[in-house]
This record gives C-alpha cells, structure tokens and sequence, in this order.
C-alpha cells in the first residue's frame, strides 16, 4: 500500500482551497490523485470514506463546504498516520555548563529578562545569589543572547563569568551567531570577537573555516580574520588571504597583518603609504579610514617614519597659524587629527611625544571643534596608556622619561602607570599630585570594577586605535584588594567647592558659592558623581566596601547639593538615601533650584525641574511646598533681571500647574 | 480558625498584586512614609490605616484577614485590585512599622457583616438545590441561540466564498469586505468565530505581501476549522432548540461559541472535584495576538488522577492593567472544590478556595508515577485528541524518560524510553524551551518525566513534543 498517494491527495485538495474550488471540476490533477488513491481506499474504511467525500466534490453544490469536509478528514487521517519515532544517533555530550534550574517564579523572571534586554545587568549586594540567577538555563540563555548589544554592564559580567565556565561555553556561543543575514543589523559577529578572547588559538579552524565560507555574511568574515591576530601562527595563512581576498576582507586582512607587524608585511606597508608621503595639496592628508587605522596599528619603521612626518608637520603648521586668526584649512585640521591618531602603538617615536609636549600650544590652535578633538593632552595620553596593553618594557621606559622632562603633560599616563606597578600605593606615591590632576585621576579611577568571583579590583582600559570599541584589545589588571582610605578621601574631598566655614549671612554664603561654581568645578563634581554612579550601579557592587562607597558618595552629593549644586546629585540622594523626611527631600531640591539660579543655569534648571522633583519621594502636597519655596526664593533674588525673573516664575507656575493634574 | 496579618510576607504580597508597577508604588509608597496612621485589631485579623495620596485627603486602606481569603478595601479611585495603598500598608507591616490597636472601623464592620450575610445565604441556596432558571432568562436564552444561528450563516458565507475564490485570492478591497463581516459577527455573540475569521483575514495578507507555503496551508486550515465550527456550532444550536433545553451543557462548544461558564453551572453538570490536590508543572504568559489578550498559561498535575489540566487568565490588552496577573505557583494546592471545564485531555480548571503546602520528595515521586505507561500509548492518546478540527492543536502529557539526548545532525532534542523515542522540537508558543534544553545539568536529563505538549508537523508528517517542564525526583526544572 503506496501511503504516498493519500499524502499527495490531501497537498491537491490544500491546493484546489487556495485557488478555488470554483473549477473543481476541470481540476485534473486533482481527479489524477484521487485516481491513484483508489487502490489504498479498498484496503481502509476511513480511506474509503474519505475517497468517496473526494469523489463528491465533483458532482456536488456545495463544492466550498464539501471540500473543507474533505481536509478535515485528510488532515485527522494525517495525524493518525502521524508517526513518532526518532531514530536519529545520538551525541553525549562532554562538557556541560555548570548550570542550575532554581524555582523562579515568572514574574521576576519576566523582570530578569527585561533587564538583560536592556543590556542593564545589576549585579546586586548579594553577589553569590545574583551569580547563581545568572546560572540558572533561562536567565544564562537570555544573558548570553544579550551579550550582542554590548553595552559596559553586560560586557563587564560576561568578562567575570564566562571564563570560569571552561569550553562547555564555546557551542552555546557560537550557536548564537547569525550565518544568514547579511547586513550591518547583523551585531551576531561579537560572539566570534568574544570566542577569541576566551579560547584565542585553540579555535582558529574555526576561524578559518568562517572565513573560506564565502556565502556567510562580511561582518562574521571580517570578524573571523580579526579573530586570527590572535597568534601569529597565522602569519602565514594572513598574507595568502591579502592575495586572494577582497573588499572588506581583505581591508580586515591588513589591518590584522598591521597589529601583527611580520617583517614580511613591509613591501604592503611601503605600498599603502607610498602615495600620502609627499604632501602637496589639500587632499595631502586625506588619507582612507583603511589606511590611518593600518598606520596606527602598524610599529613598523615605514610607518612610524610617515608617523613622525605627521607631528612634525603639524607643529610647523601650528607654528605658523599661532597667533593669525584667518580660518583654519582642512589640510590643517587634517595633518593635526592624523598626527595625534597614528602616534600610538610606536616605540621609536618618544622624540615625538617630546616634541609634541613642548609645543603644545602651537598644537592646540590647530585643534578645531569641527574635528571635536577635546582635549588633545587627554588623546596623547590615552595613546600612552593604550601602549600598556603590550607588555613592552620600551613604552614603560617611555612613559617615565617623558614625565620626568613633562611633569604636569604625562601626568596621566604616568599615575596610570603606577597605578598599574603599584595599586593603592600609587595614591601615596602622587598623593600632592593627584589634587592638582584631579580631573585626570578621577577618569582613570572610572575604569576601576570589582571582580565579584574572584574578588579585588581591576582596572580595565582600551587600545585608543580601535576607538575602544574592539573587545579583543581591552585588558584587564588586578591592582588592589580593597580601596584605600586615600582613595576614598580623595573622591570625596569637597575642598575645591565647599567654603571652610559656613557663613551665616546668606547673601555672603550665596556669593562665595557662586565664585566656587565655576563651571570647570561644576564639570569636576559631575564627574565625580558619574564615578559614583558608574561605581554604585555596576563597577563595585558586591565588594565589601560597597556600604562605605554609598555613605561617602551620600556625604558628598549632600555637599554638592548644598554648595554646587549641579542636579546630577539628587539622583545619588533619591536612589541612595534611605528614609528621607520630606523636608530633606524639599531642601534638596529648593538647593539644587537656588544654585542652578545662581550659577546662570536657570533655563536648564527650569526644564529639569518637573523632572527632579517627580524623581524624589515626595508627596502632592510637598512637591507643592517645595515649588512654593522656590517661588519664594525666586521673588527674593535682587541681582538677576526683571525679564529672567519673570521667565523663571512662569516656569515654576506652570510646573506647579502639572503638579496638581498629575 | 481565622487567619490574622502574621500571615503577611513578601512573597504574599508579591503574589497578591496585580503587577509588578503596583508592587513598585507599594513599596515606593511606604518607603517615604506614605501612612500617617497605622492601626490593627487586637487579635491582628486586620490592619489599616490612613493614607497621603494626590488627592488633598488622605486614602481609607485595610486589609482584613478575618474571612478564607484576605480581603482589600481602599478608598482611592485606582481600578486596580488590590490597590498599591492595600500592598503599601502591607508592606509596612513587614517592614515592622508600629501598628497601634484600636476598634474595627464602622464603615469595615458593616462590610463584614454584608458579606456574612452573602454566605449565609449562599449554603442556603446550596442545601436547596439549584435554583432553577426564571421563564425570563430561558427566553433569552433561546433568543440569543436564535441570534447565533443567524451569526452563523453569516460565517458560512464568508468561508464559503473564500473557499470557491480559493485562499490566496485576499486581496486589498476583498480584504475590507471580509474585515467588514467579521465585524459584523460580533453582533451575533459569536466571538470565538470572529477571532478565527480575522486571523484568516490577518493570515492571508501577510500573505499578499510574502507568500509562504507554509503559511498558506495553516490559511486552508484556519478556513476548514471554521467551516467545521459552524457546521458542528449549527447542529448543536438546532438540537438545543428543537429539544427545548438551552441550557449550557458539557460540550466544548458552549466556549466555542462565546458561552462563559459560571462555577456554579459547571457544579450543576457535575464538572467539579472534590478534595483534589494539585501541582503547577508550568506558567508562562502567551500573548495572543489574534484575541488581543495575554493569556497567563499554567499546566498542573492532579496528584491522585495523574490528569494534566490547565488554568488560563485571560488578560485582553485594553484593560489588562485592571485584571490581577497570575503568577507561578510553587508548592501543593489542596483545592475543595475544583471546577473543570468541558474538553478532551486538557482541560481547562478553576478554583475559589485553596490550602497550599510546600512540595516534598514524596509528592516529586507521586508526580513521577503518574507519567504515561509509554510513548507510544501517550502519542496514541494524543492523536485522538489533535485529530479533532475543534481542539488544540497540542495536547499536554507528561512523558516518561531514561535520558534525553541530543542528535548528532542538528542537535535537536531526543527523548527516549524503554526503547522507544521521540524528538523534541520547539513550537511557537515556546520558542527558546529547545535551547535551554541543551543547558540543563545532566542529572535534569536522566530518569525522569518530561511535560511536553505534542504536536502534529504536517511538513515532516510526524509527532514531536515541545518540552515545557522537567520532573525528577528532587524538583521540577521548567523551560519557559
């Protein structure tokens, strides 16, 4: 008996339903199927019934009803038909993850999930309890699934946990990536980056293989030639792909062979920078993306050679443009940005550095907001940093001579430096300093997170060339146990904004705030703040100097909020400060109003104001009270115009106006 | 004896709010010392108290203990049940805020004394028997019967000119005509037909913009699963009708056809148990698009049957703010009452009054020994129930294992068993359970009873499960 036949009888009558059954009987391949069928209706009642149904359809009226009567039979036959077993061979499975099913109850699960999908993972007091969440199949899968999105919390966790789950973590990785779409959407190829960074080496066939595939998308090939700087084993097989790729591959391809920097690779080295070397014109220095990022990562001698005519350069043009106001050429700009850029990762350039800290301010006039380069004091300095991730005695050297002729220039890169030889030791070491740098220590202390498996604290950083997006390049460094008393005592200290004494007079107390609001404080006391925030929320939770990190940053945020007040404050003291009376929470946010007033940032202040005032704990009737307060103190004010002041009571009326709808 | 507020824990008001906001607020509420007046009677079966709301006066808000199951009141105009002032005033008493004594309140007292009164009268009607239904509400009854006849011609029209245009052919202007008649349906007390008419409608244009075999098929059954309900939604109504009895009876089609069962009808045809004892093997919330509901699924085992029914809360999008969303349970209910649905193997359970104790090996052991004999006897059991056009298209079992393996080719799941095996497969209601398969301990996988809704793959012409939850002898892992 041909089961065949009632297969293909029950796909002609799906068909005759989706284009119609109005011509049923014309429909000859249909008749044919319910010909061949014949022979297996006689073996069967319910065939035969249903053969007879078939056979209805075209001699029947109601064509439509008869026919859904037909597949419904069909179909309930296919389910009896239906057979179940699986006889396919069965792998054991080696390595298991050590993950554990826990009793979660789905709206908390729910609410796990939610977070993950953020990329907001929270790591709470209770380290041991958050890890085991995190072990439990669903919540781990929908981590891992996560982990694309990239963002500090989620990459922070993944760095802590998944080297401690061994190899069993490789299949579930890879499993998570999208071999089909082909489009920038495809963010699937960070499980190769990650993959790398866990297992390097040993899963370079794995690589290779992604890479010959040439139907896979370009982001997971670019990502698996990435994946082969790893070791440089793969020298050899990176130069056979530099002939035979291209496109994006073969950019990916370069730029590998440039971090490897294999003798062998000179002759493509002299050829990419062959055409910039002779500036001419305007387009002198309009060199490729491609191009800048292989002479940043490249230490060979051709390309710190074309490195160094790029400083040079700059400087002579910074010295001419020094002190004439005509605008700056895109040529300018362009010789400046590339100079800064393609100066890290070459030890053969400390002259440069030298010369670049001497003539700073000739530099500095050739720093336009329209290439947004900040700070370029910061990007040498970062580049400097970014050298520490090789473990090159040459850069160590270069960062010692360079403070020791520029003290106050390589002051960052120097603390960082000793930060990294000497953990805490280091406060002690640069203790006058680290006061005067403030801005600068306070950065690098941002990077600080602590190890909730392993315990102690690490400072994490980035390789300035990869624009500190490449996971590959970030490196990690244990450099204390716990956070010294010197640290703490410098986060918090409120010297540079809080007057000694408090002065009873208020209209002194006011105008001796307002000189130490400047806006550089301001900007100092909101970065402090965001290292709290960053500390509080993902980088130290679990450490047992958690408790002692939120009363100091309580300490200082009440300061702030009484002397300089910049908003950013309240959000520390609505998350942070238990069981506030109202009344505190009203003189947080009159505070904030009066010296956002005072400091001229009165329209900002009245835009953020609904927002802060809904943040705090605080009832209809004191949100009003607050609001009158501030009316109040608006009113009082003598030395701001009649216009602004009028402005600034509007504002509050119509915020008091949604107060009492909402 | 009555219960009193040491019962209050976290986890108790977790699971007694309507969601995860109102649990948010609550907390938010008696954090800032929301409560200016906190009050419990002397033998603690209620606390209450006032408090600061955005109104200018203060919210009246208790929680009385006194009756089976604690009860709610607020003053606030909030829809929510209970309210974030009923779980703040909680929460205050777990946070161990000084609770003074003093007197019921009036207004609370008069309230008790109604809903004594209600009970009483309630075991009257019970030790009276049913009461029988008025001449007025047979009328209408038959009436609506008759409506719904008339609201069946209506969709045997519409699947039958889709059925002689042929599926495929929705087009643009087709498109609103049909959508027209599946509104109009809803005049005729037939919402279950009306769902399966717009998802045809949804169906078939998304397939005027993508077609997909796959998708045209589930299109001519969508069309045959209507044409078979008004056939068999016809013939019921017709024999309701002619025999004069309009009352609900036990057939699926009464929820078919939009028919609400009270607790009390199903106690009247004898679909209830008495003294039964149950264990949630699974929750997870679906969201029905075609219904425009959350559907909060839960499947349980009866310890002493071995039945798999399910629960179901349904929570359409407009007002699912308002309705209390279910949670998972944890633990053994012991139910006096428990009404059961018509239906086939999984049928649908509820319950007003229950008594729950923590899960012990024992009962693991219990849940293990009701597993099916074996698989085949499990697939034959399910295939007489998917064949069925009107049921589910899965059916819920627990399956018995060895181990649970993993092919070689692609790594799906096989569950196997005495010889016999079958393969797992996700379906859409559970997309990812197959790959957190893949991450469960080895102990999860070995030994045990798999919950698993079977299902028909018509590309593949085989049974697969989709697996929800593991049982082993120390606990349950669930999947979803």
């Amino acid at each position: 008996m041909d089961v065949n036949t009632f297969y293909e009888l029950r796909t002609r009558l799906y068909a005759t339903a989706a284009a119609g059954c109005g011509l049923i009987a014309e429909d000859f391949r249909l008749k044919r199927a319910l010909e061949a069928f014949k022979p297996m209706s006689e073996a069967n009642k319910v065939f035969g019934r249903l053969y007879q149904m078939c056979e209805k359809l075209f001699h029947t009226e109601n064509v439509a009803g008869e026919l859904a009567d037909c597949i419904a039979l069909a179909d309930a036959l296919a389910v009896t038909q239906g057979s179940f077993l699986d006889k396919s061979e069965c792998v054991e499975e080696e390595d298991k993850l050590c993950l554990k099913p826990q009793i979660i109850a789905n709206r908390y699960l729910e609410e796990v999930k939610t977070t993950l999908s953020k990329g907001e993972i929270n790591i709470q007091h209770d380290v041991q309890k958050d890890i085991q969440l995190m072990l439990e199949p669903r919540v781990f899968l929908c981590f891992i699934q996560n982990l694309k999105q990239e963002t500090d919390s989620t990459r922070s966790l993944a760095e802590v946990l998944l080297p401690h789950l061994g190899e069993a973590i490789i299949p579930v990785l890879k499993k998570q990536i999208d071999l089909e779409t082909n489009s920038a959407k495809n963010k699937t190829a960070y499980y190769i980056r990650l993959i790398c960074q866990l297992f390097g080496y040993q899963e370079n066939d794995w690589y290779l293989s992604l890479i010959e595939e040439e139907g896979y998308p370009k982001s997971i090939r670019v990502a698996a030639v990435n994946a082969l700087g790893c070791s440089e084993k793969n020298v050899p097989k990176l130069l056979e792909l530099y002939k035979t790729q291209k496109g994006d591959v073969k950019t990916a391809v370069i730029l590998v062979l440039a971090k490897l920097d294999p003798p062998e690779a000179e002759d493509i080295w002299k050829k990419i920078t062959k055409k910039y070397m002779v500036p001419s014109s305007d387009s002198a220095y309009d060199l490729p993306q491609s191009t800048i990022k292989v002479i940043e990562q490249s230490k060979s001698d051709i390309c710190a050679e074309f490195a160094r005519k790029l400083v040079v350069d700059a400087i002579e043009m910074g010295k001419r443009r020094y002190g004439n106001k005509s605008k700056i050429t895109t040529a300018e700009t362009r010789c400046f940005n590339l100079a800064i850029r393609t100066i890290c990762r070459k030890p053969q350039l400390e002259d440069c550095f030298m010369l670049l800290a001497e003539n700073y301010k000739y530099i500095e006039v050739l720093n336009t907001t329209f290439y947004s380069r900040l700070n370029p004091r910061n990007d040498l300095n970062q580049a400097l940093i970014s050298n520490l991730l090789e473990e090159d005695e040459r850069y160590i050297e270069m960062i010692k001579n360079l403070y020791k002729v520029h003290k106050e220039f390589y002051f960052p890169a120097r603390f960082f430096l000793a930060l990294k030889e000497k953990g805490n030791y280091a406060f002690m070491e640069y203790m006058e300093e680290i006061y005067d740098n403030r801005d600068d220590v306070i950065n690098i202390l941002r990077s600080i997170s602590y190890d909730c498996i392993q315990g102690g604290y690490y400072l994490s950083w980035w390789c300035i060339s990869d624009m500190g997006y490449n996971y590959q390049s970030r490196s990690r460094l244990k450099i204390f146990e716990e956070i010294s008393e010197e640290v703490f005592s410098f986060i918090t200290d409120t010297s540079y904004f809080a007057p000694e004494k408090q002065d009873k007079n208020i209209a002194t107390k006011l105008t001796k705030c307002q000189r130490a609001c400047s806006k550089k404080t301001k900007d100092t006391i909101r970065t402090v703040i965001q290292l709290f925030d960053g500390w509080l929320r993902y980088h130290i939770t679990g450490s047992k100097e958690y408790q002692k990190c939120v009363n100091t940053a309580l300490k200082f945020a009440f300061a702030v909020n009484k002397y300089c007040s910049t908003g950013a404050e309240i959000d520390i003291l609505v998350d942070y400060y238990a069981n506030g009376t109202p009344e505190e929470y009203r003189d947080m946010f009159t505070n904030y109003s009066i010296q956002s007033i005072l400091s001229g940032d009165g329209h900002i202040w009245s835009i953020h104001m609904k927002g802060k005032l809904e943040s705090m704990p605080l009832s209809y009737e004191d949100r009003k009270k607050a609001l009158l307060e501030v009316k109040e103190i608006i009113e009082q004010f003598e030395n701001i115009d009649e216009k602004n002041k009028k402005e600034m009571l509007s504002k509050t009326d119509q915020v008091l106006k949604s107060t009492y709808t909402t | 004896m009555s219960k009193t507020a040491e019962m209050i824990t976290e986890e108790l008001i977790r699971s007694l709010a309507p969601n995860q906001n109102a649990i948010a607020n609550a907390q938010k509420i008696s954090r800032t010392g929301g409560f200016s007046t906190l009050y419990q009677t002397e033998n603690k079966d209620l606390i209450f108290g006032e408090c600061k709301g955005s109104g200018k006066s203060g919210y009246h808000t208790s929680a009385d203990f006194s009756g089976d199951t604690p009860v709610f009141r607020c003053s606030c105009p909030s829809r929510q049940f209970p309210c974030k002032h009923s779980l703040a005033i909680m929460y205050e008493w777990v946070n161990g805020k000084n609770f003074e004594v003093a007197e019921v309140p009036e207004d609370v007292a008069k309230k008790r004394e109604k809903i004594t009164k209600r009970k009483e009268k309630a075991k009257e009607e019970e030790k009276n028997g049913p009461k029988k239904p008025s001449k007025t509400s047979l009328a209408a009854a038959k009436k609506k019967l008759q409506k719904q006849l008339e609201g069946l011609e209506l969709a045997e029209t519409f699947v039958t000119d889709l059925l002689n245009r042929g599926v495929s052919s929705i087009n643009g202007s087709s498109s609103a005509s049909y959508k027209n008649l599946a509104k109009q349906l809803g005049d005729y007390y037939l919402p279950e037909l009306q769902a399966i008419m717009m998802e045809i409608i949804t169906v078939a244009e998304e397939l005027s913009e993508q077609p997909d075999d796959k998708e045209l098929n589930r299109l001519v059954m969508l069309c045959v699963r209507l044409s078979s309900s008004v056939k068999k939604s016809k013939e019921y109504i017709l024999t309701k009708l002619e025999s004069d009895n309009v009352q609900p009876e036990d057939s699926i089609l009464y929820e078919a056809m939009g028919g609400i069962w009270k607790l009390t009808q199903l106690k009247e045809i004898g679909l209830y148990k008495e003294n039964a004892r149950i264990v949630q093997l699974s929750f997870t919330v679906l969201d029905d698009s075609i219904h425009k509901a959350y559907v909060e699924t839960g499947y349980w085992i009866d310890l002493d049957s071995g039945e798999i029914s399910r629960t179901e809360n349904i929570r359409p999008y407009k007002s699912a703010k308002h309705i209390k969303s279910e949670d998972s349970a944890f633990g053994v209910y012991h139910i006096p009452v428990l009404y059961r649905y018509p239906g086939g193997i999984n049928r649908r359970i509820r319950w007003e009054g229950m008594e729950q104790t923590d899960l012990e090996d024992k009962n693991y052991e219990e849940i293990l020994n009701k597993a099916e004999s074996s698989i085949g006897e499990a697939v034959k059991k399910a295939k007489n129930e998917l064949k069925n056009t009107l049921s589910e298209q899965v059916c819920a079992m627990l399956l018995p294992f060895d181990n649970i393996k993993f092919a070689a080719t692609d790594g799906h799941g096989v569950l196997q068993y005495q010889g016999e095996s079958i393969g797992l497969r996700a379906n859409e209601n559970y997309r990812e359970v197959c790959n957190i398969l893949h991450l469960e301990p080895e102990e999860v996988l070995e030994n045990g009873a798999l919950l698993g809704e079977l299902f028909y793959d018509a590309e593949t012409r085989k049974i697969y499960v989709c697996p929800v939850s593991i049982v082993t002898e120390k606990g349950i892992a669930v999947l979803c």
